[in-house]
Parts: C-alpha cells; structure tokens; sequence
C-alpha cells in the first residue's frame, strides 16, 4: 500500500530532495548578498560632494602626512575605487566586478595597504568570538528553556522574567554596563586598549592573552543570547506540552527524561536552528557593536579606526564582508539542516 | 474488571464539572464491553479514570476502579506508570494522527516503551525481533517499523497505535474512538484486527464510541453514556433488539440502515452542561416519556432481563 | 504590597509595575524637560565632573551640562526618534506583509524573498557605512528615515504569516463565495486580529530603533546639535569618563535606558498576552 514512501534508505527521492533544498538556498543566498551589496552602492553614492575631495579633505585634517605625489596616487585610487569618472551605471557594474573578484582596493588610512589584508588579519578574533559565545549561548539557551517549559515553576518563571528584562537591551548599553561592574566594581578586567593587530598563533601566551581579552565581550554576548534563546525556547515548549504526542508519552509510562529529552527537546531543536539561521544578521551586529565598546581587535574595532580615520574603503570591506559572512553562514546552517530534519528528507508523503 | 459507583470531574475555574457521576459496572474477562454515548457525554474521562490517569484538573471524588486484584483508583501514578500500565492495561488513544514524536522512528518508540517497563537491558537486536514478530503477526508491514509518522496513512498510523499498545500482551485494552476518522474501509480492517486481539491473546477490550452500530458489531456487551452516568448495561442482542432506555432507542434510530425507508427522528435538544447538570434524572429535558419523577430524583440502575440494566424511572418502581 | 501587585495583575490582567515605570519616565522626558532652567545641550552651564549631589542629583559632565535635565532632555529625543521609526517602519511592514500574505503565486514568493532578504541583511554595519556617507546631511527626519527601511522586516514576517493563516481560514472562502471584496474581508474579518498584532510589532520596533539610534550614536555618527542618550555616551566616552573615575556621566543615562526599554517590554508582552488569549 505504502511500501515505497516507507523505505528509508538513500534513494531517488531523496537525493533529488535535498539537492532541490540545497540549490534554491544557493540561489536566494546570492541574490541576499547581491541585495545587500547593492544597498552599500547606494549608501556610497549618498554623499553629493565629490568624495574623493572629501576623503582627502577628512583625511589630511586628521594629520596623517602624505606628500603631494602619495596624495595624488590616493586621488587616483579613490577615483578608480568609486569610477567617479563614468556614469552610473559602469560605476556600479566595476563596484559589483570588485565584489566579485574580492577586491576592495586599498584602505585609505593605511595605504596603500589592500583593505582585505587588514580585515584578514582581524577577522578571526571576531570568528573567534562569535563562534564561542553563538555555541554556549545557543546550548544553554536551548537547554535552559527546554527545563523551564517542562517544570514551568517558580525558578522558571523568574528565569523567564530576567531573560525579558536583558533581551530587548542594547548590546552597548549592556557591554558598558557589565565593562563599568568589572573595571569598577569588581576589577578584574583590564584587556581594553592597544594590541590590536596581533597575528593569532597557537602559543600559550596569545592563548591566555586572547582569553583574556575575550571574557568580557563574549560574557556580554553569551547573557544577551541565552536570554534570547531561553525566551524563545520556553514559549515554543510550552506550546508543545500540549501536543497529543507528549500526552500519549505520559501515557506510556515514558520516564521525564525521555519526554524531557527525546520528545520536547528534540522538537524544539528544529525550530530553533531555523530560528539560529534567521537571527545570524542581528546577531553580527551585535557581535560588532560590542567589540566597539570593548575595542576588542575584531571587525568591530575595524569598524573604529574606520570611523576615526575617514577610511571609506575599509568600512565598505567590513560591510561586504558582513553581509557576506552572515549569508553564508545561513547557507551553511541551511544546508544542514535538511540532513537533520526527517520530515524535508524523507519529503511528506503522508495521506 | 470493577468500576465501583465512581464520581468525577474536573476544577475549572467556573466551578467543578462533573464529567462522571457515580459510574457503575462489571467488565469480564475476554470480552469485547463497549460503551456508547454522544460527545461530550464523559466517555474519555472516564476512559482517564478506569485507565488511571487521574492528573489535575481531572480528580476522583469517589469511588474505586479495581483489575483483578490491582486497585487502579485511588493509587500512586508513579506505581501505575512501573507496574500496571502497559502491561496490565493498555490504551488506544482517539484519532492517532498526532500521537506519534515525528522525529522519531516507529521502531524508536516501541524501543523506548518496552525499556520503560522492564526491557532496559536487553540488547537492540533482541527487541527489535520481538516488535517485529509482533507486528507481522498483527498484518502489518516490517518496513513500518523504520518509517517516520508523516510517512503512514492514518489508517496505517491506527493499527500501528494498536500494535504498540498491544506488545507486552495486557490483559486490558482500553480503545477510544479507534476508528472515527477513517474510512470504512479501513474502519473495518481494525475491528478484525481489535477482535483478533481478542480471539488470540484472550484480551479483555473495552471499546468507547459514539457509533453504536459499530459497537454493535464488535462488542460482547455494553454500557450507553448519557451527560456522564450510565443509562443501560447489557449483552448486545438484548440491547438492540430490546432497547429500554429512551435514549437508547433514540441512539439507535438515528443511523439510517440498508433497505429500511424511513423518516429519521432526531433528539430534540442538547446535552446538558456539566457544569450545572439538570436535577434528577439527568436525560429528562430531552425524554419524550419524562414524567414528574423524572424531574425530581434519580432513577436506580436496576436489572430488567438476565444481566440487562437500566436507569429509568419507566421500568423501576418507586 | 506585593499581594496587592498580584491581585490587581490578577485583575487587570496586567502587571502593574512596568506600567508605572514606563509612565515615571515618560513624565520625566517629557514633562520634566519643559521646566529646564537652562539649555541641557548646552555647554559650560554648570560646574563640570560634579559628582551625585542634591545641588545636582544626576551629576554633572566634563562639558559643563547638568545630568539630570540633560537625560531628560536626551531620552525625550530618543523616544521621538524611536517613534518616528516605529511609524514608518510599521507602515512599511503592514504593506509588504498584507500583500505578500494575501495574494498567490509569483507575486507571493518575491515579495515573501524580499521581506526574508531584509530579514538576513546585518543592519548595523549598513546603516554605520550609510550614516557615515551622509553625515553632513542628517536631520532627525531623514535619519528615521534610513533606520526604518531595515525595521520593518520581522514584523512584515510576522505580519505575513498571521494573513497567510487567516487567508486559508474557513470563513475567507466563504465570504468571498458570499460576495464580499477584497476591502470588506480585509475590514470586517482580518482587521481585529491585526490591530493587535500591529499594536506589538510596533512597540517591537519602538525599542530594537531605540538601540539602533543608541548605537548609532555611540559610534558618534548622528547629529552632534540634538543631544540623545546614546550621544551623551559618546561624549562620555570620548572625555574617558570611566577612566577618570566619572562614572554618573554613563550610568545614569545608561540605567535609564535600561529602566526604560525592559519596562516597555514587559508591557508590550502583557499586551501581546491580551490581545492573543483573547483570540
């Protein structure tokens, strides 16, 4: 009768399902850069003085002392940089191709060295960063709100109640918070300032020396993500209690643990990767705002010197190179995801 | 099995409905007992009491529900849940089109049932050619066992809540519902499968359902529920072809049959709400024979022909 | 008190407590900052680095401004911001989210794709780059402006997926066998559910704009003459506040945001618990 849709060893079907998932994802994945990317265009092209003067203009007023020749070469980089010379439309085509090729040209505080070496070499301490605090946040979160859903006491109430008070908070509002309680309060955290463009290497030195760096920051993170994760798995457990599947457990005789684990835990993963898929973009930026604050040596501080020095090549590679990465982790998570979920694998057969 | 003059309900926040009312009768061994009623009429809560699974906001007021020697009502769930569930008693529960964890196999769930009552240390291999014995001798298909819920029918899913609820072979099997939902067809295939349950496992099945003609078919005996109290227990062929109890006979007219033409008459009205039941006899609102009495006191569960009781003031005297 | 908390929450069915922050520290925006006695923006007025005193209870900044008019002052301009972008935001995502959630097929999945793009996009380092190229020409209009066109994506989610629902719902295909158009569906069977929803998502965006504009500011990149919280800070920060042991220049603005924005929250999520239990 059913015998077909029944097996569910590697067929056909299967295949020919996941590869359908896996290259509209693809395909959206390029479009949501190309999107983003044309949004930066926009933005660059926003300032109606001609920007090669204004660059200049800024950057000579911070002081940095070029010569007349090393300025003109800039004058020239800019102009290229921006295609200020041709019309519109072959400004933005030579803006995509550089995308493209990844090239973003030379950063203007620190020419001529090319933007991409200066992010390169910052952009494993962000990685870093967001990696750890994204996988303990998200554990805990997840683990936090499946416990507080089933046993919904008085612990879990209050948890649920700190979690609303952080969750809607400003990541630099509460980075300085928690930076004033252990500079001031309790000092014990003093890796702020300088040090920026360390190599990461496998010492011991830069281990400690990074951890060090990085507790504050990540401890930042990890609070405002669990309280996101706990919140959300919470009000999805709760909904799910009252499943006729959970209640049938109960009936079986199935001991907390397994309804804990196999049955409300399980069932809250999947919504919550997809939810980890859609929350990457916010959570970057948050990643980025706090190491603003905490001057850690990531995107984030880039993103300072930036600002600081006018350098319009620099924070248009950090853009890129944001709207890139948050896209490309979703695609990753994306592709993923259908391996993990029976339902996309095995596709919906059902009556 | 006994059901002792059982009371029950559950604390709402408007007050205490009272779902089942001094509920009373016998369920022998190795027969097919069915209990009849319309929705609403307390049926499942009291399928919760006789299976034990007294949690609040549902509580027993009184009364007591004993299988054999085990006391079912009051007890301890804990112990219920070690000892008797499953293996003494059994459920299928109604419209199995959600009861299964999606993210787990079929074989997965019948693993984590058997390592919860006494199974935890046998190796995998052992297990699953238990299950798959079970399930084919049952007619269905081995490679169920490695499907995923969303991939059965609901027919499918049905017999398969059967199987898992019939692998450690209870002496009880309660079944809710078992085949609204489906299609007649498929409606079929699970009462023979309920009466093999019967007929080869020596299992006693109690069968609640609002269609009477299919308890007709497949029951032994059987009790008719109306707003939470028992209105007639008899056998089968007394019942139908002697239907005493005035909402009994209604029950029965309502479905149309096969070759008979006739004007088919309804019940006028509503269940009443639990709530705040109507005083006395509690189907008076709706009987076309409701007399004085009827209106002011309860009638006896009283025996009429050989094991065929009804609650009426039509065949008791005062 | 704590019984008469619970019991008028009981009641009401709402906290009280947030509420009455929410309402204190409106007051002290709005009404408070009518009674200045001298231009909290303005620097040089009072003594500088002034620690917490009667005189001063906010304090006072290494600028010369009095902390306590100042906040209110600031915080009074970040609502007004915040507002703006909550109106042109959710304006924005009730368009897109109706339209994408009512009609079918091509038009149905672009527009969903593009709510979903804005979804994905990191807002922050765009609007940084964004607000930086446009530095000279911000004005608090144009400013919401920008910040609302990367507000309006969840709630158009949100907003899109409770349409899609209603859409498949019994009672719309039955209206339209009945003859009704499109505008009456929309008026008489879609509108209750989404006035609640829109009363969320835009006091949802209301609080996420609050932090954007913080930030924004933080990083010193909006208007230095319309003094927010989050320039406040950015002044803080630029004079080393922390170092230098004035700690009230950061904390005071800082604890009333926080007051601010968790206590909107919570009302918000009362609101939400309302208008949803009652569906």
């Amino acid at each position: 009768m059913c015998s077909n849709a029944l097996s569910t060893g590697v067929t056909k079907s299967m295949i020919k399902n996941i590869l359908i998932w896996i290259s509209k994802r693809l395909i959206i994945t390029i479009l949501v850069i190309w999107i983003g990317v044309t949004l930066l265009f926009i933005a660059t092209r926003l300032s109606p003085m001609d920007p090669a003067s204004v660059i200049i203009g800024r950057i000579t007023a911070w002081g940095a002392g070029l010569g007349g020749k090393e300025l003109e070469k800039m004058r020239q980089s800019i102009l290229q940089l921006y295609g200020l010379d041709k019309p519109v439309l072959y400004q933005y085509l030579d803006f995509l191709k550089g995308v493209i090729t990844w090239n973003f040209g030379p950063s203007l505080a620190f020419f001529p060295t090319p933007v991409i070496d200066i992010i390169n070499r910052n952009i494993w301490w962000t990685v870093f960063l967001l990696l750890t605090a994204l996988i303990v946040s998200w554990i805990l979160g997840i683990v936090l709100g499946v416990l507080a859903s089933y046993f919904e006491g008085r612990i879990s109430k209050l948890a649920v109640t700190i979690s609303s008070a952080l969750y809607p908070l400003p990541y630099v509002i509460f980075a300085l918070v928690l930076y004033m309680i252990f500079t001031i309060i309790i000092p014990i955290y003093s890796g702020v300032g300088g040090a920026g463009f360390t190599m990461p290497s496998l010492t011991w030195s830069f281990i400690v020396a990074a951890i060090s760096r990085a507790w504050l920051p990540a401890l930042t993170l990890i609070v405002l993500w669990v309280a996101s994760w706990l919140l959300t798995t919470y009000s999805l457990g709760i909904s799910l209690k009252r499943e006729d599947y959970i209640y049938y457990a109960n009936i079986r005789g199935l001991t907390r643990r397994d309804i804990v684990f196999g049955y409300i835990g399980k069932n809250v993963l999947l919504p919550q990767i997809t939810a980890l898929i859609l929350s990457l973009g916010n959570m970057f930026s948050g990643a980025l705002a706090t190491e603003y604050i905490f001057s850690y040596p990531g995107l984030g501080y880039l993103i300072l010197l930036g600002l600081q020095r006018a350098d319009y090549s620099l924070l248009l590679g950090v853009c890129t190179y944001s709207i890139v990465g948050v896209a490309v982790a979703g695609l990753i998570l994306d592709i993923i995801y259908p391996l993990i979920d029976p339902r996309v694998k095995y596709g919906f057969t059902g009556e | 099995m006994k059901v002792n003059n059982v009371t029950g309900g559950y604390y709402t926040q408007k007050g205490f409905v009272n779902a089942v009312n001094n509920v009373r009768f016998e369920v022998l061994q190795g027969e097919v007992f069915g209990i009849a009623g319309e929705s609403g009429c307390g049926k499942t809560t009291l399928m919760k009491i006789i299976y034990g699974y007294v949690v609040p906001p549902l509580k027993v007021i009184k009364g007591t529900v004993v299988l054999e020697d085990e006391q079912i009502v009051p007890s301890n769930i804990t112990l219920l849940q070690k000892n008797v569930w499953w293996r003494k008693i059994s459920w299928i529960p109604q419209a199995a089109q959600n009861i299964f964890n999606p993210l787990k196999k079929i074989f997965d769930h019948f693993e984590e049932t058997l390592k919860s009552h006494g199974y935890g240390d046998t190796p995998k291999a052992e297990l699953r050619e238990l299950v798959e014995k079970h399930i084919v001798r049952l007619g269905l298909p081995k490679e169920v066992l490695d499907s995923y819920p969303h991939q059965l029918s609901g027919g499918m899913k049905q017999r398969v809540a059967i199987a898992l609820a019939t692998i450690l072979k209870p002496r009880v099997l309660l079944a809710d519902e078992p085949t609204s939902a489906l299609d007649v067809v498929v409606q079929r295939a699970i009462l023979q499968l309920l009466k093999r349950m019967q007929k080869d496992f020596g299992m006693t099945i109690i069968l609640v359902s609002h269609d009477i003609h299919m308890l007709g078919v497949v029951a032994d005996r059987m009790a008719i529920m109306y707003a939470g109290e028992i209105v007639e227990i008899g056998d089968v062929k007394s019942i139908f072809e002697e239907p005493l109890h005035p909402y009994t006979r209604a029950l029965i007219e309502s479905v149309p049959q096969l070759g008979v033409k006739k004007v088919i008459k309804g019940l006028a009205g509503q269940p009443p709400d639990l709530l705040s039941p109507p005083p006395g006899c509690r189907f008076h609102p709706r009987c076309p024979f409701a007399m004085d009495i009827c209106r002011r006191e309860k009638p006896p569960l009283i025996e009429v022909g050989k094991g065929h009781f009804v609650a009426c003031w039509l065949y008791a005297k005062r | 008190m704590g019984l008469q908390v619970s019991s008028m929450r009981l009641r009401l069915g709402v906290n009280p407590i947030p509420i009455a922050i929410v309402v204190i520290i409106i007051l002290y925006s709005f009404v408070v900052s009518l009674f200045a006695p001298y231009d909290p923006s303005a620097w040089n007025m009072v003594p500088r680095d002034q620690p917490p005193s009667l005189k001063y209870p906010f304090g006072t900044t290494s600028l010369g401004q009095d902390l306590f008019w100042l906040c209110s002052y600031a915080l009074r301009n970040s609502i007004i911001m915040s507002l703006l972008v909550s109106s042109i935001g959710i304006l924005i995502a009730i368009i897109m989210g109706v339209i994408a959630g009512y009609v079918r097929g091509r038009l149905s999945s672009v527009m969903t794709f593009i709510i979903d793009s804005f979804c994905a996009l990191p807002a922050l380092p765009i609007l940084v780059l964004l607000f930086m190229m446009m530095r000279e020409h911000l004005t608090p209009i144009t400013m919401a402006l920008w910040i609302a066109i990367f507000s309006w994506s969840w709630p158009a989610r949100n907003i899109r997926s409770i349409i899609f629902s209603l859409r498949e719902r019994g009672f719309t295909y039955i209206a339209k066998f009945s003859g009704y158009t499109i505008f009456d569906l929309i008026r008489y069977h879609y509108l209750p559910y989404i006035y609640g929803l829109v009363v969320t998502n835009f006091l949802g965006i209301m609080l996420w704009a609050i932090g954007i504009e913080t930030t924004l500011a933080v990083f010193g990149l909006i208007s230095l003459t319309t003094p927010t919280i989050g320039l406040t800070i950015f002044w803080a920060m630029n004079y080393q506040a922390i170092a230098r042991g004035i700690w009230w220049w950061i904390f005071f603005p800082s604890a009333l945001l926080i007051l601010f924005i968790a206590s909107a929250y919570f009302v918000s999520l009362d609101l939400y618990r309302r208008v949803y239990l009652r569906l």
